[in-house]
């Protein structure tokens, strides 16, 4: 059994984007096949579905999600001089790939995205965006042939970006979006609970959410909690009202984003819960962002959709930072959750 | 240790424009084993291999510095503001993992990137010069213990192996220069060299040449060959801006360059069979022979470049057979050089 920053640290080196998440999976269940009290399934969408089970019946079913999938990069074609075209999966910043390297397929080759030197960029391009049409992997293949006999079309790609801990009392990893949010529910299922309630590592979230969209049929609950990473604006060159959410405040709950206008009993509920066990929150001073609550809330006969994220900076880059105390805080907040939600 | 070892033991050592030190360290250690050697004023490199014979004094150059950040101020919430120390890309630089060389240690930091939905679409822009800042976790007061301003921002990578016979480093321009010129004293130790020979590793290319000026002038070589990086073809550039990676040496031709170095390094490129490529430049061939040409009552120049792929990004890329042949060219010109055939 690994403790939270050991199943962070290894969850974030796992490679697995938006349909590819195999390997992610087989370590999320590695370990919670040793937790007690699990049933455990993988469903045709390959959600991971643990079913936890309690000492009482809850009064309103409960489920807990996090996605396992993460951004990254699709080969979509093999040039003639053995560089590879790529699409992104989900959304990413060109400002963030050109000159990054990457691993690509599932032995992990290393590439690098390529772009014309500096110097011969002409002045007017400086300020523009690159497209990520015109960017390259380059595998160090010198022909079509030599590249083929190594990469298939379709094979998936993600930033090479070690998992470090840096600054006072920070991580900073690959896919801490949102590798942090399942490992966060990996503890949840540790120990003994009061009630039943039903985690499930979403596939596909990057991509609109298709994963957890079927997680949820399945698992039929009253309430849905997503527990995310999501964007801290407040980072330099912003001004203040622009940061949505801060890291170090606590975790972010949520009443409206981009793709849910949540339920207000529930998201009152969660920051007066918090209020009384003197458990730091923030809300989104913003609409920004969307997550798996988008697809979740609707599936049914309608879920009563909640969000509890961890403000992160650099999501959808190389490396995104998390706070330790966030991280801590959300942890806390979460057990509370898991109990007190199913009394409602 | 094979070229290939060098390579990364060159690498392996920071050294931004004006604070080579450590790099230095690391050179001098290889050089040693060639001749005596020495720091200059401006922390060159200097290793004396043979004195000045038969009237001819070859000087070869190639820059130890490489690009970085450097800190110019630290903000209220903690926020190092960094100013390029050389040529940084910035249309690649949002989102790079950093080592701040800060006053006890080492300290791990990202380039902020201000999040996509905070700038609308068709508005989102590369950040401008004085837009670059770095995250090292730190608040103000925290951060003022540990970074002082004018330290150096190293912009880290990996160095690796890559495909069949490439390696990737952030360090490779120029010390990919710096291991031709280890290469070709290795091709030389021993020999009766026809001439003197003096090897430089300068400092301050990056920012605009002093290093290689200064060590020229006390070298007063009768002639001199750059090791430099150049660009290696990728997709997006044409034959005439780049030229192919593996097939050997840039020899350069230009203005600023004695046309009869270049030639000879043609005719010895051919009589060794030494793969070689033709790069023409129009004006300044923006390296350090610009300035090495004009230093004391001048100095004639050649230019022998590596061909690199992704020049000034932490992904830079070259193949080792091109850093051995340039290495062979170099050897070839010391020993059977001079404008006579």
């Amino acid at each position: 059994m690994k403790t939270l920053l050991e199943n962070i640290e290894t969850l974030s080196t796992a490679r697995g984007t938006s349909g590819d998440e195999g390997a992610v999976r087989e370590l999320i269940y590695g370990d919670v096949r040793n937790f007690p009290d699990c049933e455990i399934k993988t469903d045709n969408a390959g959600n991971l579905i643990v079913k936890k089970l309690g000492k009482k019946e809850p009064k309103s079913k409960l489920m807990f999600s996090a996605h396992m999938d993460e951004i990254g990069f699709i080969i979509t074609n093999i040039d003639e001089g053995g560089f590879l075209r790529f699409a992104a999966v989900g959304s990413i910043d060109t400002r963030v790939a050109i000159g990054k390297r990457v691993l690509v397929g599932d032995s992990g080759i290393p590439g690098l995205i390529g772009s014309k030197a500096i110097h011969l960029v002409e002045k007017d391009e400086f300020d523009k965006l690159a497209d990520l049409d015109d960017l390259y992997i380059d595998i160090g293949a010198d022909s079509k042939a030599e590249a083929e006999k190594l990469v298939r079309l379709g094979d998936r790609a993600v930033f090479d970006s070690d998992f470090a801990a840096f600054g006072d009392g920070l991580i900073m990893g690959r896919a801490l979006d949102d590798r942090a949010g399942c490992a966060l529910l990996m503890e949840l299922l540790k120990g003994e609970a009061e009630y039943g309630f039903t985690v499930c590592f979403t596939t596909r979230e990057e991509i609109g959410g298709n994963g957890a969209c079927a997680a949820a049929f399945g698992a039929d609950p009253d309430i849905a909690v997503v527990v995310e990473a999501t964007t801290a604006g407040d980072v330099a060159n912003v001004p203040g009202d622009k940061f949505v959410c801060e890291q170090g405040l606590g975790p972010v709950v949520s009443f409206m984003d981009k793709g849910t206008v949540y339920d207000m009993d529930l998201y009152r509920k969660i920051t007066d819960l918090a209020a009384e066990k003197n458990i730091p929150v923030q809300t989104k001073h913003g609409i920004c962002g969307s997550n798996d609550a988008s697809a979740i809330h609707k599936t049914r006969a309608g879920i009563r959709p909640a969000a509890v994220s961890l403000p992160a900076r650099y999501i959808h880059s190389p490396a995104a930072s998390v706070r330790l105390s966030d991280l801590e805080n959300t942890l806390a907040l979460l057990k509370i959750l898991s109990r007190e939600l199913c009394e409602l | 240790m094979n070229t290939k070892e060098v390579l990364r033991a060159l690498c392996a050592a920071d050294g931004n424009s004006g604070d080579e030190r450590l790099a230095a360290n690391v050179a001098v250690e290889l050089l040693s084993a060639y001749g005596e050697t020495r720091l200059d004023r401006l922390g060159n490199v200097i290793c004396t291999v043979a004195p000045e014979k038969n009237g001819r004094h070859v000087m070869l150059d190639a820059h130890i510095d490489q690009i970085a950040l450097i800190v110019t101020d630290i903000d209220s919430r903690g926020f190092l503001r960094a100013a390029p120390c050389g040529g940084i890309d910035r249309r690649s630089i949002c989102g790079t993992r950093v080592r701040v060389l800060g006053k006890d240690g080492e300290y791990l930091g990202i380039v902020c990137s201000v999040p996509p939905h905070l700038q609308g679409d068709g508005e989102q822009k590369n950040p401008k010069r004085e837009e670059i800042f770095v995250d090292i976790g730190f608040n103000k007061e925290e951060a003022e213990k540990r970074v002082r301003l004018g330290d150096r921002v190293m912009l880290c990578g990996k160095w690796s192996d890559i495909g069949d016979g490439y390696v990737t480093s952030p360090a490779l321009d120029d010390r990919a220069g710096c291991a031709t010129i280890l290469e070709a004293l290795e091709l030389l130790k021993g020999k009766e060299l026809p001439c003197g020979l003096t090897a430089v590793f300068s400092t301050r290319e990056e920012t605009g040449g002093e290093g290689a000026a200064a060590a020229a002038f006390g070298v007063a070589p009768t002639e001199a060959l750059e090791m430099d990086v150049s660009f290696g073809k990728t997709p997006d550039v044409n034959e005439v801006e780049a030229k192919a990676m593996k097939k050997g040496p840039m020899v350069g031709f230009g203005p600023s360059l004695d046309r009869k170095i270049s030639e000879r390094l043609v005719s010895l490129a051919q009589k060794h069979e030494i793969p070689y490529q033709v790069e023409v430049m129009g004006g300044s061939t923006g390296t350090n022979a610009d300035d090495i040409a004009r230093a004391g009552a001048g100095v004639r120049c050649g230019m022998l470049s590596i061909p690199q792929q992704y020049m000034h990004t932490v992904i830079e890329k070259i193949a080792v057979e091109d850093v051995k042949n340039v290495g062979r060219l170099i050897a070839a010109y010391v020993t059977e050089g001079g404008d006579a055939e």
